[in-house]
């Protein structure tokens, strides 16, 4: 059997210090992207019936810009969820995975980062080569 | 009673582990005094209070397998009538409610109701504990999910048999084009069986995050319970959302609003986008659990450790939240615009990443292991081999010109019925397979078990792959004919024939389940050699589960751990002292979220008869809603909340020295009169409920307005500002009154508690008694526009959480004079504060909202 695959039964070792942080990297990739995609339909909805999204800015509708800035910032808070990951990752280094709750909820942080940005900029890039009130 | 090689069922049983004893009993008497206190009462009021675990799953799991038959013979119906061309068995309205009846009774009847069963039959079991935290939400589960399907079927002897499909689309189902009884059953019956599926997510995910054994840390969680914690989560959004939405239908039929009607502000869309907020995370709903079952079984019969643990733990967490942004991908058709098109392509092309990773390491567990093949795990490599091709139709269909190509076409039922059939409905029959013998304590008949698997994978193949063809061919669904001469005909007969050799397997099923029940083979504590916890204990299991909790230190505790008792020494003590020290009434272990570490003795609640009663007011409630007898609903309506009031009326037991000393010893107090962490999640979670409702409403609210040209519109004032203000700040120095309330009873300060109780319950009256006052101001009522429904349907929510607040604020009230509150124990007070917290903040949302919002405009 691989060594992966070992039993482990080790004690298990102490917590990080705070679980925020490692809460946030958990969940900062799916709870940023949730809250982006929600936001961002609605007012990519909202620019076709709102005059006010329409008006230009830099010869680009303003939603443009505000859709942008926030595929942006979603990005941003994602990655800053991942950095935090990061740390605990090779912070705990020496752990076992599934002794370490820490190292699991790093882990955890590290494979959400990646596949959430990518959602996330597959989608902004929609914005740039789509238009939002073209019905099909 | 240990067991040997020869009573395992499998051969080459792995290397280590495999002769786990249960533990050993501590005392003969201290267990059978456990069995005693834990077992049911007897007689058909005690069957009625029933709230053993295992009682409850395998009850709700044979009311939905009987719905899973009823359900199977409708398609069966449908398929002879679409053997052949222009065949005149069926008519086009029996057809419609044919398809109707099929796709909601699998969809809400069978698959979500069957696999809750399963988590609650199994979880305390699997997690190494003794009971569900709330028994009684359990059994008022089982109950209304009972008697919401039974009314639904009711609807044949009405001769109103819902007809306008699983979705009930308006205008379909509105009140212009369905005036009769059939929507209303659709809308009512099944709301009430969605009561009971969100009882349940709310009592699964509470076991999960509190209640597993010492030493389960996050990191050694089964993944069969992070599949229903990802689920149960999901539950709540998801049906929380249909719920709210088919209330919101229901106003629309009965009762004159204009939520859907385009010609008065509402839109027909807004009722698609909510369905598939519900209804796309639904498919998601069933299928996340169904891969828990599968990774549980997988290792097993691979003879090797699960491959990519942490991987599939993480998959489950992407797919739960990513399944909420793929709804409108059944509306690509409808007109939506490009850039909300593209949102939902990405997402639903997207999710098979994490979808994929679950199958490479299911793929590559079974490739390193040495298989062996079983019924159970022929299911599941059937499965494997279905799904995979459901989930690649599932990205052709998430783009949208192949989308728009196929749609509503005979290649959607193919690609629907392979993910649903093969990935859930397979797993199901492998897991039923699996823990049969658990429950039963008979292992199945292996011969039979292997010809009904081949028949369902045989049938399900040529039923639904030709579909795939003659869906591109052009053959729309939910017609109940077709031409002759359209090249359709010898599908379709393949297809029929192909669904009789599905309904003969299942039949073999059922002939295996009767006679293994009756002449089957005992099956032993652990017939499988299997690695969770729910094999270390007896087949059937004992009542109270386990007489001595185990310790977990491995994600495959049977094959890791040489005993179960070991570990941390205080951690040791604690659990045998448990197992020594039956107590008085059911005890029950809390550990904490990450570490699982001991946190709390709590008594869980003993058998009542009042959930059962509970779930009558509720079924009278909506039945008598159907019929329009508002007498009647008024009558459920105080059955309900009578019942309720005794379901949670408290036996208060004092804290004896004995349970004092024991605390001193372990460092762990002990509630005789209930959990404070396992109430604070349960009223968290219905806070999530009620805010997720309340979201609904919103979401409808911002989607009209945005769909207007002018909101509100012109002839209509703007609402004033002053009276509900004024009910806020009521709300406000009500919540407020009640946090100097807690602070006080932390001081043993009964006077100051019984004050502070009775200014919130003013206070909250108050602010109920100024917005009906606004109410009466108002110079539009909720049937002239799709505005006016949504400030009456938002005012009245805010009116009936209130006043659920002010009937438990009062209740508190009365259990304070009673003395019922100490500095010790007053969990009454600390989860009511929670719950006015979350209505002051409901009230400061929708104020804004409904009355300030329209100002910006």
């Amino acid at each position: 059997m691989a060594s992966t695959n070992l039993p482990s039964t080790k004690t298990v070792p102490p917590l990080a210090q705070s679980l925020r942080p490692l809460w946030f990297s958990l969940l900062a990739g799916p709870v940023c992207y949730m809250l982006y995609f929600f936001v961002g339909y609605m007012l990519a909805e909202a620019a076709c019936a709102v005059n006010f999204w329409q008006l230009p800015l830099l010869n680009v509708p303003s939603w443009i810009w505000v859709e942008l800035g926030l595929t942006l910032l979603t990005v941003v808070l994602i990655v800053l969820g991942g950095q935090r990951a990061l740390v605990e990752w090779r912070r705990t280094r020496q752990q076992a995975i599934e002794d370490s709750p820490t190292r699991f909820m790093a882990f955890g942080g590290l494979f959400l980062v990646p596949l959430f940005v990518l959602v996330t900029l597959v989608t902004g890039i929609s914005f740039i080569v789509l238009q939002p009130c073209t019905w099909i | 009673m240990a067991l040997s090689m020869s009573e395992s069922a499998l051969p080459h049983a792995p290397d280590q582990g495999l002769t786990q004893e249960p533990p050993a009993p501590v005392e003969q008497t201290a267990e059978e005094k456990l069995a005693k206190l834990w077992a049911d009462p007897p007689g058909i009021i005690g069957w009625f209070s029933s709230l053993q675990n295992d009682a409850l799953g395998t009850r709700i799991m044979g009311t939905a397998f009987f719905f899973f038959l009823v359900g199977g013979v409708a398609a069966l119906l449908m398929r002879l009538q679409l053997a052949q061309p222009q065949s005149t068995l069926i008519g086009p309205e029996r057809f419609n409610e044919l398809f109707t009846m099929h796709g909601s009774t699998m969809m809400y009847l069978f698959a979500v109701p069957m696999l809750e069963g399963f988590a609650i039959m199994l979880l305390p079991f699997l997690l190494g504990n003794r009971e569900m935290p709330f028994p009684r939400l359990g059994a008022f589960s089982l109950y209304t999910f009972f008697l919401g399907g039974m009314l639904f079927y009711v609807s044949y002897f009405f001769n109103a048999v819902p007809d306008a499909g699983w979705f009930a689309y308006v205008p379909l189902s509105g009140p212009r084009y369905s005036p009769g009884l059939a929507l209303d059953f659709w809308l009512l019956a099944l709301g009430v069986a969605e009561i009971g599926a969100i009882a349940a997510g709310v009592e699964i995910i509470v076991a999960i995050a509190r209640l597993r054994a010492p030493g389960m840390s996050i990191t050694r969680i089964p993944i069969f319970a992070w599949a229903f914690l990802v689920t149960a989560l999901a539950i709540l959004f998801a049906f929380t959302t249909l719920f709210v939405a088919s209330l919101l239908l229901e106003l629309d039929r009965k009762f004159g609003t204009q939520f859907f009607n385009p010609e008065a502000g509402g839109s027909v869309l807004l009722w698609q986008h909510l369905f598939w907020i519900f209804g796309h995370p639904e498919v998601y709903i069933q299928f996340i659990p169904a891969t828990g079952m599968v990774s549980m079984i997988v290792p097993v019969f691979a003879r090797q450790r699960m491959l990519g643990y942490n991987y599939i733990v993480m998959a489950l967490i992407a797919t739960g939240f990513m399944s909420f942004a793929l709804w409108a991908h059944h509306m690509f058709t409808v007109g939506i615009p490009q850039v909300a098109m593209a949102f939902f392509s990405a997402a639903s092309i997207l999710i098979a990443i994490p979808a994929g990773m679950q199958i490479f390491a299911w793929i590559a567990t079974i490739a390193n292991g040495r298989p062996v093949w079983r019924t159970p795990f022929l299911y599941i490599v059937g499965f494997l081999f279905i799904f995979v091709i459901g989930g690649i139709t599932g990205v052709m269909v998430g783009v949208v010109p192949f989308n728009w190509q196929v749609h509503d076409s005979y290649f959607v039922v193919a690609h629907l019925h392979y993910v649903l059939i093969g990935g859930v409905t397979f797993p199901i029959f492998g897991a039923l397979h699996y823990w049969i013998p658990k429950w039963s304590g008979k292992l199945m008949d292996e011969r039979l078990g292997q010809w009904g698997f081949w028949l369902m994978f045989i049938g399900f193949n040529i039923t639904f792959f030709p579909m795939h063809i003659v869906g591109l061919l052009g053959m729309p669904r939910r017609y109940y004919t077709y031409l002759d001469g359209l090249g359709w005909g010898s599908y379709n007969l393949i297809s029929t024939i192909g669904s009789f050799a599905l309904a003969a397997g299942v039949l073999v099923f059922i002939v295996n389940f009767f006679y293994s029940m009756r002449w089957g083979k005992a099956a032993g504590s652990n017939p499988w050699g299997a690695d969770s916890l729910e094999w270390a204990t007896t087949s059937p299991p004992i009542p109270h589960g386990f007489t001595v909790l185990p310790i977990v230190r491995s994600r495959h505790p049977l094959w890791d751990q040489p005993e179960l008792t070991t570990g941390e020494e205080p951690v040791v003590r604690l659990v045998e002292a448990l197992g020594r020290w039956p107590l008085h009434w059911r005890a029950v272990l809390t550990t904490s979220l990450v570490e699982a570490k001991p946190t709390e003795v709590f008594r869980v609640a003993g058998p009542s008869i009042w959930p059962a009663i509970t779930s009558v007011g509720v079924i009278t409630i909506f039945a008598a809603e159907i019929f329009s007898y508002r007498w009647l609903v008024l009558s459920g309506a105080l059955i309900t909340i009578g019942s309720l009031i005794a379901w949670h009326w408290p036996h208060s037991i004092p804290t004896t020295e004995e349970e004092l000393a024991f605390e001193r010893e372990h460092g762990i107090p002990v509630y005789p009169n209930g959990s404070r962490s396992v109430a604070r999640w349960g009223m968290g979670l219905m806070i999530l409920i009620l805010a997720v409702g309340l979201a609904t409403i919103h979401f409808s609210y911002f989607y009209l307005r945005l769909e207007s040209l002018q909101w509100p519109p012109e002839t209509m004032p703007l609402p004033g500002l002053l009276w509900p203000g004024l009910a806020l700040l009521c709300m406000l120095v009500g919540a407020g009154s009640l946090w100097w309330a807690q602070q006080r009873i932390r001081q043993d300060d009964q006077g100051a508690l019984r004050l502070g109780l009775a200014v919130t319950f003013v206070a909250g009256a108050a602010a109920m008694a100024l917005l009906y006052y606004d109410f009466t101001q108002l110079a539009f009522d909720h049937t002239l526009h799709a505005y006016g429904s949504l400030v009456y349907t938002l005012g009245g929510f805010l009116m009936m959480v209130t006043l659920g607040g002010l009937l438990q604020t009062g209740l508190t009230q009365v259990w304070a004079w009673q003395g019922r509150y100490s500095a010790r124990e007053h969990v009454a007070v600390e989860v009511g504060l929670l719950y006015w917290c979350a209505l002051a903040a409901f009230w400061a949302v929708t104020v804004a909202i409904v009355y300030g919002a329209p100002y910006l405009t």
